[in-house]
Parts: C-alpha cells; sequence; structure tokens
C-alpha cells in the first residue's frame, strides 16, 4: 500500500482535505516489522507515532512482578503511540507487530511541525487525538469496571 | 481569573476575556451529584472552590473512584469533545463554587478563533494524555493488588 493511501484512511486524518495529504507524506517513514517481534517496550523513549498499513499491533501493560496483560489489538488505519509524543515522557506500555506488519512511522519533531499553529489542518489533527484519548479514558474505566466486577464475584 | 487553569494558561487578555464572558459561577451543595454517568453532556466545569469526584457506579453502587480533582482542575471534558455520554458522574466532595462553560459556548470559542482553538486543543491534549498515564497506572495497581490476593 502506497504511505499516502495509508494517510487517506488512518484515524489521525480523519476529516483532513484529500489536498493537505500529499504536503505530510513525506514526514511518514514505512517500517516493517514481522510477526511477534517487538516495537517498542514500556520505558522506552518515546520518538515516533505510529500508523498502520497492515497486519494488527498488541499493546502490553507490563505489571511490575506480575506479568503482562494485553490492553489493545490495534488494526489497519490506528494509530499508536502518540503519549509520548505528546508530553514527553517513556512508553506507558508495549507494542508488538501480530502479523507481518507494516507500519509508518512519524517522528516528535515533524508531528510537531506538522500539528504546529497555522499548518494545514493542524486542529482537525489535534482534534482527532483527543477524540483518541477521549475513547481509551473510557475504555481503560470500562476495563477497570469489569475487573471491579470479576474481583466482587459477581 | 481563569489563567489558573492549565486550559487557558496560555491565553493573551483579549482570548481570556472571550473565554470569561461565556463563564458563570455556580454554587453546590457538599454531596450533591453535578453530572451522572450516561448523561448527555451539556457544559464543561471549571473548579473555583472544593473538591470534586469523579466516579463510576458497579451494580448501582458508586465504587470506583477514577479521580479526585481540586481548585484550578477542570472535568467533564470528555463528552464535550467526542459526544458520547457522560461515561462517569461527578460529586462535590465539599461545597463547592463551580465556573460552567456550556458545551454550546465552548463549541462557540473554539470554532470562531483559529489562535484560541489551537491552544485550548494543545492544553487538552496534554492534560488528556497526563490523566490517560494516571489512569493506566491505576490499572496497573488494581491487577497487582487483585493478582496479590489471588496467591
Amino acid at each position: 500500500m502506497e504511505r499516502i493511501d495509508i494517510l487517506k484512511e488512518t484515524d489521525l486524518f480523519r476529516d483532513v482535505p484529500v489536498s493537505h495529504l500529499p504536503g505530510m507524506v513525506r514526514y511518514f517513514e514505512k517500517v516493517v516489522f514481522k510477526d511477534r517481534t517487538k516495537i517498542f517496550s514500556d520505558g522506552d523513549k518515546g520518538d515516533y507515532l505510529y500508523l498502520i498499513g497492515a497486519g494488527n499491533v498488541s499493546v502490553i501493560l507490563n505489571i511490575d512482578g506480575i506479568g503482562e496483560e494485553e490492553v489493545a489489538i490495534l488494526k489497519p488505519f490506528d494509530f499508536f503511540g502518540e503519549m509520548a509524543l505528546i508530553d514527553g515522557g517513556v512508553r506507558s506500555a508495549s507494542a508488538f507487530a501480530l502479523k507481518d506488519t507494516e507500519l509508518l512511522r512519524i517522528s516528535g519533531e515533524d508531528f510537531g511541525l506538522i500539528t504546529a499553529r497555522g499548518a494545514d489542518s493542524a486542529d482537525i489533527i489535534l482534534r482527532n487525538i483527543i477524540n483518541k484519548l477521549s475513547k481509551r479514558i473510557r475504555s481503560t474505566s470500562d476495563k477497570l469496571n469489569n475487573f471491579y466486577l470479576m474481583d466482587m464475584g459477581v | 481569573m481563569i489563567e489558573k487553569y492549565y486550559l487557558f494558561s496560555e491565553l493573551d487578555p483579549d482570548e481570556t476575556d472571550a473565554v470569561e464572558k461565556r463563564l458563570f459561577l455556580k454554587p453546590f451543595e457538599k454531596g450533591t451529584v453535578i453530572y451522572e454517568e450516561d448523561d448527555r453532556p451539556d457544559a464543561l466545569y471549571f473548579i473555583q472552590k472544593g473538591n470534586v469526584e469523579i466516579f463510576r457506579c458497579i451494580r448501582e453502587k458508586p465504587l470506583q473512584t477514577i479521580m479526585k480533582l481540586g481548585s484550578g482542575d477542570f472535568f467533564g471534558e470528555v463528552g464535550i469533545i467526542d459526544g458520547g455520554n457522560r461515561f462517569a458522574g461527578a460529586k462535590a466532595l465539599d461545597d463547592l463554587e463551580l465556573l460552567v462553560l456550556l458545551r454550546s459556548d465552548f463549541d462557540r470559542i473554539v470554532g470562531e478563533n483559529t489562535i484560541l482553538r489551537h491552544k485550548v486543543y494543545t492544553t487538552f491534549i496534554r492534560e488528556m494524555a497526563g490523566r490517560l498515564r494516571a489512569s493506566d497506572d491505576a490499572f496497573r495497581e488494581f491487577f497487582k493488588n487483585a493478582l496479590m490476593k489471588d496467591r
């Protein structure tokens, strides 16, 4: 799949006019991960945001001294890795390729450029990220609620 | 008056005025539920005085405290932005004074001024990322405790 076709489909660029995409494509580099290989680890410095072109990505929370909990399986055109780019913190979870997976990645610096004030569609991209974060706030809370229910034995 | 709120910390005086014009102060007595889970979101709230608990009910019992917020914090943003219903309730832990920004006014403010919109979106994202990290930590903590108990 061409890079621009992935940009057209991804949630990160939902509502962005197609005419703005050719100017953005150069910031995105294609990277391929084989089945079961690691994309990044919990605690790593967050250098890139990723878009999925093909394949699946498993997001895993490491729980100190206990083990691992898979918190999400991402599918084509989802994006991930935005948190560490936003706040400059480290990766809060690990990501692995499930199947052979094709990703586009953009560096934190370039991401700053496409979301800078006055940049084409910057506000639309920011809005898409806000939507993603609010979905994640909802789903993390739902998940926790389910565990509370299980813990209560009901 | 609103400079102390992180969401508005980057606004210049004219932008601050534009936002302040739309805010109104509303008191809530201790124990009052400001909104409940699944309500239609109609406003964003800024805490002037007092403390607020964001909670979820499990089998009609308010059991999961998502977070506690105090003066200078805001809440109610999730539904305002994504258009979904309230994912959690909000309750007054003390006598409260809240500044209320109606959803229609929020949309108007970010709709008509592109510079202000960019500033508000940027700070919104940082604040939400911070909350997500906190909720991921809560999730880890819960898991750890639950699994330890089983051992």
